[in-house]
């Protein structure tokens, strides 16, 4: 019963952070590529805002998360490879989303490129892990 | 600027630190609530120990019913057909005896009403033993 209920907040939790994620990607591409163009604060400021909320629902992710595997940080299969993107993920959402709440939109050009790199590497770890989550639910094997 | 940026790697350390440390230190305390509070994780040894099943019985019995439910699927060597082969199976026990119970939409049909929870009990020790 009770995993049950970890079961379906795991599920339902870990789609907010990795939505953020995606849409804080997509923000901060757009304003990198319009850098002057008076639309491109409005974009890094919700590309903040949407990476911090991103990361505040990671957290509830994880624990969700741990909680349904009893505390088991690898396991094995689709799990463990779930696992083998989730903790580098999680480690770097939770450093860049404290770097960008300092920073705001004291951004240089080149910093907020390279800080769009790291986003992008945020991104595609984000999407293995989530789509190695779908594999332990769909998988046949 | 420099010290800004500075303050902003000290923060996205301490971050990434207390993210990680945090998660690391949570698993280690779940798992030792999970060894105190043994009925959370009945593994199927438990169970079959519980159920006074000397293990070769019960994958005996096991055998019978994947001939009777599953080998049309996927072999009477389990080695797979139409269904995947069921050899070394790399997920939980919980697992294979969700995908028993609900089956998989589209691919394998639900065999919750046909099979009491002991015999998916012992269709779970049969898989493990291949």
């Amino acid at each position: 019963m009770l995993s049950d209920f970890w079961a379906k907040l795991h599920g339902a939790s870990t789609h907010f952070p990795i939505a953020m994620v995606f849409g804080a990607c997509a923000f901060d591409l757009l304003s990198v590529v319009a850098w002057g163009k008076p639309w491109a604060r409005d974009a890094n400021v919700a590309g903040t805002y949407t990476l911090t909320l991103g990361a505040l629902g990671g957290i509830l992710a994880v624990v969700s998360g741990l909680d349904l595997t009893k505390g088991e940080m690898w396991g094995g299969g689709a799990l463990r490879w779930h696992h083998l993107f989730v903790w580098p993920a999680f480690t770097l959402m939770m450093a860049i989303a404290g770097w960008r709440l300092v920073v705001r939109d004291k951004l240089t050009r080149r910093s907020y490129v390279i800080y769009v790199t790291v986003e992008l590497v945020l991104t595609g770890l984000t999407a293995a892990a989530g789509y190695w989550g779908g594999e332990m639910l769909q998988g046949v094997s | 600027m420099s010290c800004l940026f500075f303050r902003a790697f000290i923060v996205a350390f301490v971050g990434a630190v207390f993210a990680l440390g945090g998660a690391f230190g949570l698993a280690a305390r779940l798992q030792k609530r999970v060894v105190t509070v043994s009925h959370e994780q009945p593994s199927w040894t438990k169970q079959i120990a519980h159920a006074n099943f000397p293990l070769e019985i019960a994958t005996r019995k096991g055998r019978t019913l994947f001939l009777n439910s599953c080998a049309h699927c996927h072999g009477e060597d389990a080695r797979g057909d139409e269904g995947p082969d069921l050899h070394d199976l790399e997920i939980s026990d919980r697992r294979i005896v969700t995908v028993i119970k609900k089956g998989i939409k589209g691919e394998m049909p639900s065999f919750t009403k046909k099979h009491s929870d002991e015999e998916i009990l012992l269709l779970l020790v049969y898989l493990r033993s291949l």
